[in-house]
This record gives structure tokens, C-alpha cells and sequence, in this order.
């Protein structure tokens, strides 16, 4: 699998339900190369958010390996998963997830303070003046606008300096002007060298990533750098290529 | 416990004891330091239904003095001289009459009153019937020697009380003068056991009380931080998405709880604090009680401790997808 960053291999995730049992990934096979932008789209259903959960290590898998820059995580418990998630990972949610009794600054300071680090005004203010809202930071939260609100939350991700950043629908609860300048942060996050995968209903957001990986049912329906659950990764193409590829996908992913 | 408490147990026990023998109770001489609240004790003689008895000074100063009830026979037993006048009357004891016989530094101290004036005890008035000579104002019953209530029913139910020094080489004298089953002994030995037992099982009752209302708060405190749990979810939540750890999780309720602990031990250690300075300006002895408190706090705050690892650990054990879950 080269360089990737990250690799899943044959995931399965069930949830075991009295009587039955309902199947959300169903043999994903997916290797993702540090740096690049993924767009994971799909019906609602279709495991996405399955996906996401399992690779920022909220949720396990039933079956199948997930590697981290060739280190196994399957393996870890819950402390383990978390201690890697604060070295690695950033997420950014639909709906923020900021501390509605917290202001900017303090927000972005509890992520700082949950991994027992000491928080980084420096590196805070620099982050939020990344994503255009340095002026915020004494600002409370609950006076923000729901587009200032997740560039907070960006800026949380950006703030902690993480390798990858997931994305939860990110742009779901904004409006068209405010989805777009929140994708090109996430845009320039990964010219920047950090792995952005976003999940994502918006097709006019998901055209601009790097790669485009389609789930139907749990399975990996299409991936515009690699089709169909072939264990092996395609190589990126330049950004700016990325960025002029636009794919039409039909429902079976051709 | 206070001075009052003690003596309304005591006599709660007396009562007790001489229902059960039919015989009605009386109080001998002061077995704690009375010199700040004499008070307590003549309202235990009246309360109990005796007559008013002899008031004595302890001390010559006139200022700090004991009461010391007793029958009239008390001055002629101890061979008591009086300074003027002379004992109750068989009158006064049976009908209860607000008379006495004060020693020769409380008389001097209320400006010398005449034998038949008035003179005012504890804050209650007396008809003085005698006073006793100087080098008799310090009327004091060993307790080793013992001193004894007698109450008795005798020449067809009138009651007659004593307080005499040591039972036994009177014990044909009081048969002779009271019936061989007409008089019950209890000896200051026995009375102070008795209200030794009665402390001890006031304290236990008290610790209880304690450990019982500190047990109800405990289980409201986890009760509660249960409860707010759910509420705090989707937080506990936001804490492991951004890297928190179970342990980091625990403790910071865990800190949380310790620091409310601290608060409401400090809060109650300070007030129950000033109510001891205030009862020990009244006269109380407090400081077996604070010894008490302290021990019952740092108790409380150790049962507070373990019992907040519960909702610590239940907040721990909140993972991402139920915070998740909890939004979705």
C-alpha cells in the first residue's frame, strides 16, 4: 500500500440488534494518501458517517484492520484511541460541537486542555486568524453565526496541528456562500499537507476534492482513484488537476 | 451536647428509674460545673415536682455560684451553722415554697437582705429563710463519699427528701424511719453511670443522626451528578472527539466533586464553628464536640470522596457515539 496515511482493509461494521443484524460497511477497502482532500459521498445509509466514526476511532469496526501511518489501531482500547486522536486527528462537525458556555478562545483552548497540554495562544490566535475570525476570539459563542461558528471549529482543527481532519457534513447547516468559504479552508488545509476527508451531500463541494469516494450500502460503490474496493491506491494527481476534475457518478458507480 | 440536654436526659432516666418503683425523684447535689448556669438545676427541682430547696453559694466571692439543692435536713445532718435565720421548713418542702437558704457570699453579694425578704436566684425569686455562716458557703458533697436522693412516700403518702453522706450506716436509721421498702438509694456513682450511659448513647444517637443525614446528602450528591449526566453528555462527548482520555474524564468530575465537598465542609465546619464559639462564651464545654465535628467531617469528606467516584466513573464511561447519537 506505498505511503498511505491511512489503510483499511476488508472493514466491516455490524450493529447487532435483537433479531437481527444490520450491516453498515460491508468490506471496505481504502487507502488514503497524506495530503490529499476525499470527498465521501452516498445516500444517507450508505455508511458514511459509519466510515467516518470508525476512522476518527469513535466507533470500532467488527471486522477488518484500519492502519494509521502503518501502525494497526485495531488493537487499541479506548485511552489508546483517544491519546492518537489527540496527536493525529482533528474533527470538524455539521453542527460545531463548540462549548456553548465557552468563548472563541476558550473553545479552542479546551482541546489543548483535554489532551493535558498546555494551550498555545499563539498557535490559537494564528488559527483563527487563519480562517478570518482572529478579531472573535473573546467573542461568545452563542452570538456567533452558524458560518463564524465552524470557522471556529476549523480553526479548533487547525489549532491542533493534526496530520488528518474529518469532516462531518460540514457545510450542511450553512448557507451556499458560507459552504463554500468553509470548503476552501478545508481546500487549503490540504495544500497545506494535512489529509481532509469530508463527508459531504453537496455534489457542488464534493466535485472539489482531490478524490471522490462513493459508498451505497455500505460498500464502496466508487472512488475516483481507485474502482471498486481494489486494495491498492492511486496515485494523487496534481492539486490543480484535483480541482478541475469534475465526475458524474450514476447509481452504480460508473 | 449542651448542659440542658444533659440534665433533661437525666432526669428523663430518674423519672424512669422511680416510676418503676413508684417513688418520686429528686436531684442531689451539682455533679457538673453549675457556677454559669444554675439555672438548669431549680428548674429540674421544679419540673420534677420538689420542693424549692436550699440555695448555697460555692466560693466567697459572691459571683460564680453553685446551687446546691437539698432538703432542710441537709444543714442539720452536715452540722451547717447559720450566720441568721435558719433552714427550710417542713412547710416550705412539702408545698414547694420559693424559699431558701443561701450561703454567706451570695447573701453579701445581694447587698445583705433580711431573713424573710426577698432575694433573687438564677433570676427567680426567693424568700430568704436563713444564711448560712462564712466558712460554711462552701457546701460540697464528695462524690466518693456520695450523696443521696431519698425520695420516699411515708406517714400515708407526705413526701420527705434527703441528701445524705454514705447509704449503708444509715440504712437501719432510714428503716426505721422511712419503712424497710419505702425508699430507693441512688448514689451519685450510680446516677453519674447512668448518665454516662445516657451521654454515651445521646452521642451514638447523634453520630448517627449525623452519618445518617450525611449518607441522605451523599446519595443526593450522586443522585444529582447522575442525573446531570445525560445533560453533560454531549460535552463529556466533545472532550474524547478532541482527546481526552477516560482517566482525564474521571478525574476532572472527581476534582469537580472533591471541590463541592470542600466547599460544604468548610461551610459546615464554619458555621458549626461559630455556634461553638457562641456556646462556649455561654459556659458550654465545646471541645470534645469540635473534636467530633472534625472527625465526623473529615469521615464525611472521605464517604464523599469514594461515593463521587460513581458518577465520575459513569461519566468516563460516555463514549463519542452516545454524545454523538445524543444530537443526531
Amino acid at each position: 500500500m506505498g505511503d498511505a496515511l491511512i489503510e483499511l482493509i476488508g472493514l466491516v461494521k455490524e450493529y447487532r440488534q435483537p433479531g437481527r443484524s444490520v450491516t453498515a460497511l460491508s468490506g471496505i477497502d481504502l487507502a488514503i494518501e497524506a495530503g490529499s482532500l476525499v470527498a465521501v459521498t452516498g445516500p444517507s445509509g450508505s455508511g458514511k458517517t459509519t466510515l467516518l466514526n470508525i476512522l476518527a476511532g469513535f466507533d470500532r469496526a467488527t471486522a477488518g484492520t484500519y492502519r494509521f501511518a502503518g501502525a494497526d489501531l485495531t488493537g487499541l482500547d479506548e485511552d489508546g484511541l483517544a491519546g492518537w486522536r489527540g496527536e493525529n486527528l482533528a474533527m470538524v462537525f455539521q453542527e460545531y460541537r463548540l462549548m456553548p458556555n465557552l468563548d472563541v478562545y476558550e473553545n479552542m483552548a479546551l482541546a489543548a486542555l483535554c489532551q493535558g497540554r498546555r494551550p498555545d495562544r499563539a498557535a490559537i490566535m494564528a488559527a483563527l486568524a487563519q480562517v478570518g475570525i482572529e478579531d472573535l476570539a473573546a467573542a461568545a459563542v452563542s452570538q456567533l453565526s452558524g458560518g463564524q461558528k465552524q470557522r471556529v471549529a476549523i480553526a479548533r482543527a487547525v489549532a491542533a496541528r493534526p496530520r488528518v481532519v474529518l469532516a462531518d457534513e460540514p457545510t450542511g447547516a450553512l448557507d451556499e456562500a458560507n459552504g463554500q468559504a468553509v470548503m476552501g479552508l478545508l481546500a487549503g488545509l490540504a495544500e497545506q499537507g494535512v489529509t481532509v476527508i469530508a463527508v459531504t451531500h453537496d455534489e457542488s463541494n464534493a466535485i472539489k476534492a482531490d478524490r471522490r469516494i462513493q459508498l451505497e450500502q455500505g460498500r464502496l460503490a466508487a472512488d475516483d482513484g481507485l474502482l471498486r474496493s481494489a486494495p491498492a491506491v492511486a496515485q494523487p494527481a496534481s492539486a490543480a488537476a484535483r480541482r478541475r476534475r469534475c465526475l458524474v457518478f450514476d447509481d452504480d458507480g460508473q | 451536647m449542651t448542659v440542658n440536654s444533659l440534665a433533661g436526659a437525666v432526669q428523663r432516666q430518674l423519672e424512669t428509674q422511680v416510676s418503676s418503683s413508684g417513688l418520686r425523684v429528686a436531684l442531689l447535689q451539682p455533679t457538673v460545673d453549675m457556677n454559669r448556669d444554675p439555672g438548669w438545676l431549680t428548674d429540674m427541682i421544679r419540673d420534677c415536682g420538689l420542693p424549692q430547696a436550699v440555695m448555697a453559694t460555692r466560693g466567697d466571692d459572691g459571683q460564680g455560684h453553685a446551687v446546691i439543692a437539698a432538703p432542710a435536713a441537709l444543714t442539720d445532718m452536715f452540722g451547717l451553722r447559720y450566720a441568721m435565720g435558719g433552714s427550710l421548713t417542713e412547710s416550705d418542702e412539702l408545698y414547694g415554697a420559693a424559699a431558701a437558704v443561701v450561703g454567706n457570699g451570695l447573701w453579701e453579694a445581694a447587698a445583705r437582705p433580711a431573713v424573710g425578704a426577698t432575694i433573687t436566684i438564677a433570676g427567680r425569686p426567693f424568700r430568704l429563710r436563713g444564711v448560712l455562716a462564712a466558712d460554711a458557703g462552701n457546701v460540697y458533697l464528695d462524690l466518693d463519699e456520695t450523696a443521696f436522693v431519698l425520695p420516699g412516700w411515708v406517714d400515708g403518702g407526705q413526701r420527705e427528701y434527703y441528701m445524705i453522706p454514705g447509704p449503708e450506716p444509715l440504712r437501719p436509721w432510714l428503716d426505721s424511719r422511712l419503712g424497710a421498702h419505702n425508699y430507693v438509694l441512688l448514689d451519685q456513682r450510680a446516677m453519674l453511670e447512668a448518665t454516662g450511659r445516657i451521654a454515651a448513647g445521646l452521642r451514638f444517637a447523634m453520630v448517627a443522626i449525623s452519618l445518617a443525614a450525611a449518607a441522605v446528602a451523599l446519595l443526593g450528591m450522586v443522585g444529582q451528578a447522575l442525573a446531570e449526566l445525560p445533560s453533560q453528555q454531549a460535552a463529556i462527548g466533545l472532550q474524547k472527539a478532541l482527546g481526552a482520555r477516560r482517566t482525564d474524564i474521571m478525574w476532572s468530575y472527581f476534582i469537580r466533586n472533591a471541590l463541592i465537598l470542600a466547599m460544604s465542609a468548610a461551610l459546615g465546619w464554619g458555621g458549626f464553628s461559630a455556634v461553638a464559639v457562641i456556646a462556649q462564651q455561654a459556659g458550654l464545654d465545646m471541645q470534645s464536640a469540635q473534636a467530633s465535628n472534625l472527625g465526623l467531617t473529615i469521615l464525611v469528606m472521605g464517604v464523599g470522596l469514594a461515593a463521587g467516584l460513581v458518577p465520575a466513573r459513569r461519566a468516563s464511561r460516555i463514549t463519542v457515539m452516545q454524545a454523538l447519537r445524543q444530537r443526531d
